[in-house]
């Protein structure tokens, strides 16, 4: 199976991730996120004050806003919003702050493909700087069929404009379950099956720019953390 | 069953006087019991028998040892520097290294024994001479008269 | 600097805290929770460890979670009835009972209006009731607790109040070389300065804010040119 998922990929590879942490002055984590042309801003409060209507004793209320590049939000970005919710509220260890809100705001900059993988990989990282605390981090994945029956993965935008479907995958980092499936158009069941295979194995390589790129940030740190083992040893 | 049955003291015999130490003791076991029936559905045995090595700490400050972040440095604030002197000299004297003691603990044991000894000796000695005592007193009353304290001694 | 620095991620399990747990009792800082016997981490960061056995993440965070125990900043926003709200940056607003002041009765109210900065210990924190707060000891004196006066106070990020606080941090000494300065620092990331004129209290802020993105081990040479800041 894998190897006929290695003759029917035409791209099985990432467009270059790039990060950029804290962007903004005044959220408690953002993130602006690019992948290949496709650039998202991400940012979080929380936990922060809620209104009495959303106020929940079991767990934080999450309120998720996505924001095109211009205009309104319509019903394209209201469905991306609710599939961010699901994947956060899933993800979230919102028990630890009951009587709260986390809020997530992602603003669209540069729409050239693969936006709904984007949103939540930006969001996942706003997550981890801001320091909200989760059960596991996540890494969601677009690839699609285009009309010679060949998988491409994460397109450019003008790819998708001739497809037979559409595929989004969200995994998280420690079963590697499956937390989101998105699928658009005709396709068999072995075809969903291989490119779940090949969006699994791209997403081992965005968990892993989350935590190289974490380490770099925190990296001007880790300095301290091999002193502060030697000082023992010297007393 | 009867013979699960814990025997119980009567109330009449707990509410007797010398009884009150044991009838506390019945009351907390009584009510230990009935807070264990209360949520026997709710605890499992893995709850009960589990005896957990972790201790949870939310603090930053508690956990890394930070100090306290209230400073002030070359007289900008002379009331929080005193304060902050007698923390830093109250600090060194907990820290410092064991003081080298002049006697050693058996010496110490050993002297103090033999005052003991002598004190007892001494107590029979002291009631035998109570009354040449209080006349060494009158006449020592003299030398512990009260002082005036010199005028340069009041500004230190 | 370098990008392979060990971090935890959330979800991972940490084995070098279990296996330390096995043998003694262990305490979990933030960023870390227990599931059933294993130890797993909710923030990504550093994990961090002080003799003997306390372990914790050090995320990267602006927002405040109160925790008991914690000198914090904080203002005054409101009077409530014998309490006053006090915002500390966290998601609640904090209460102080106007009692919680040395030499305060019911007839000798503390004279505090709203805007005033309070440094104060966190009596009480929980998740599920609001923050309470303290500005005496246990002794019933203020000690360094108390209202702020005059001075500037600025925001950053709770990485910044801690780093200042830790023990061997040289920035507030290197700063005491160049002017005379008061100084109080809330873990909840607010900052307050207070020197001789207004000029200087300005260079003074801007030379700790200079050590925001600044790690542990850059802050020696930043300390070295905080002069200059100073002098700008």
């Amino acid at each position: 199976m894998s190897k006929k998922a290695a003759t029917n990929a035409a791209k099985d590879k990432l467009r270059e991730m790039q990060c950029k942490f804290n962007p903004l002055s005044r959220s408690d984590g953002s993130v602006m996120y690019s992948q290949g042309a496709t650039v998202v801003i991400a940012a979080v409060l929380g936990p922060i004050e809620v209104k009495t209507q959303n106020l929940s004793i079991e767990g934080s209320y999450l309120e998720c806003n996505y924001r095109p590049k211009a205009g309104l939000p319509q019903v394209k970005e209201r469905i991306r919003e609710a599939a961010i919710r699901d994947v956060l509220e899933l993800a979230l260890l919102s028990e630890a702050y009951p009587r709260s809100k986390m809020s997530l705001q992602v603003q669209e900059l540069e729409d050239r493909g693969s936006t709904d993988a984007c949103a939540l990989n930006s969001a996942c990282l706003a997550l981890l700087i801001g320091g909200l605390p989760l059960k596991y981090s996540f890494a969601a994945v677009h690839c699609i069929i285009n009309e010679q029956g060949e998988f491409v993965l994460d397109p450019e935008l003008n790819e998708t404009l001739r497809q037979q479907a559409s595929f989004t995958f969200a995994f998280d980092s420690v079963d590697g379950n499956l937390l989101l499936v998105q699928t658009k158009g005709a396709f068999k069941i072995a075809q969903f099956n291989d490119i779940e295979c090949i969006c699994r194995a791209a997403s081992a390589q965005i968990f892993d720019f989350y935590r190289s790129n974490l380490a770099k940030y925190h990296g001007r740190s880790a300095e301290n953390d091999s002193s502060s083992t030697d000082l023992p040893m010297e007393t | 069953m009867p013979s699960k049955m814990k025997p119980r003291l009567s109330r009449g015999v707990l509410d007797m006087k010398f009884m009150q130490r044991t009838k506390a003791k019945v009351e907390k076991e009584d009510d230990d019991e009935q807070s264990r029936a209360l949520y026997s559905n709710e605890l499992n045995q893995k709850m009960l028998n589990s005896n957990s090595n972790f201790i949870i700490e939310p603090s930053y400050s508690i956990c890394a040892g930070l100090s306290d972040g209230r400073l002030s440095f070359r007289g900008m604030n002379p009331e929080l520097e005193r304060l902050l002197e007698l923390e830093r000299a109250e600090k060194e004297g907990k820290t410092k290294p064991e003081q080298p003691t002049e006697v050693n603990d058996e010496q110490m044991a050993e002297t103090y024994y033999a005052n003991q000894a002598t004190a007892i000796s001494k107590t029979i000695q002291k009631k035998m001479t109570a009354r040449n005592d209080i006349n060494k007193r009158k006449s020592n009353q003299k030398k512990m008269q009260f002082k005036k304290p010199r005028q340069d001694d009041g500004g230190i | 600097m370098s990008a392979n620095t060990s971090i935890v991620m959330p979800g991972e399990r940490v084995t070098s805290v279990e296996d330390v747990a096995k043998g003694k009792r262990i305490i979990l800082g933030p960023g870390l929770r227990r599931v059933d016997d294993k130890v797993v981490a909710s923030k990504a960061g550093p994990l961090r460890h002080k003799e003997p056995n306390t372990f914790w993440v050090d995320s990267y965070q602006r927002r405040y979670v109160p925790a008991r125990g914690d000198l914090i900043i904080g203002i005054v926003k409101a009077r409530a009835g014998d309490m006053y709200r006090v915002d500390i940056g966290s998601a609640d607003t904090a209460s102080i009972s106007y009692l919680a002041f040395e030499a305060a009765t019911k007839k000798n109210r503390p004279d505090l209006n709203p805007g005033d900065l309070l440094y104060a210990r966190v009596l009480n924190a929980n998740a599920d009731i609001e923050p309470e707060l303290v500005c005496v000891n246990s002794n019933g004196k203020h000690g360094k607790l108390g209202v702020l006066q005059d001075g500037f106070f600025f925001k950053c990020s709770l990485n910044l109040g801690r780093l200042l606080l830790r023990d061997s941090c040289p920035a507030l000494a290197a700063i005491k070389d160049e002017l005379p300065y008061e100084i109080a620092v809330g873990v909840n990331g607010r900052i307050w300065v207070k020197a001789h004129s207004t000029r200087e209290t300005v260079g003074l802020a801007n030379a700790i804010m200079t050590l925001e993105h600044a790690g542990y081990a850059e802050i020696d040479k930043i300390c070295g040119n905080l002069g200059s800041v100073l002098q700008a």
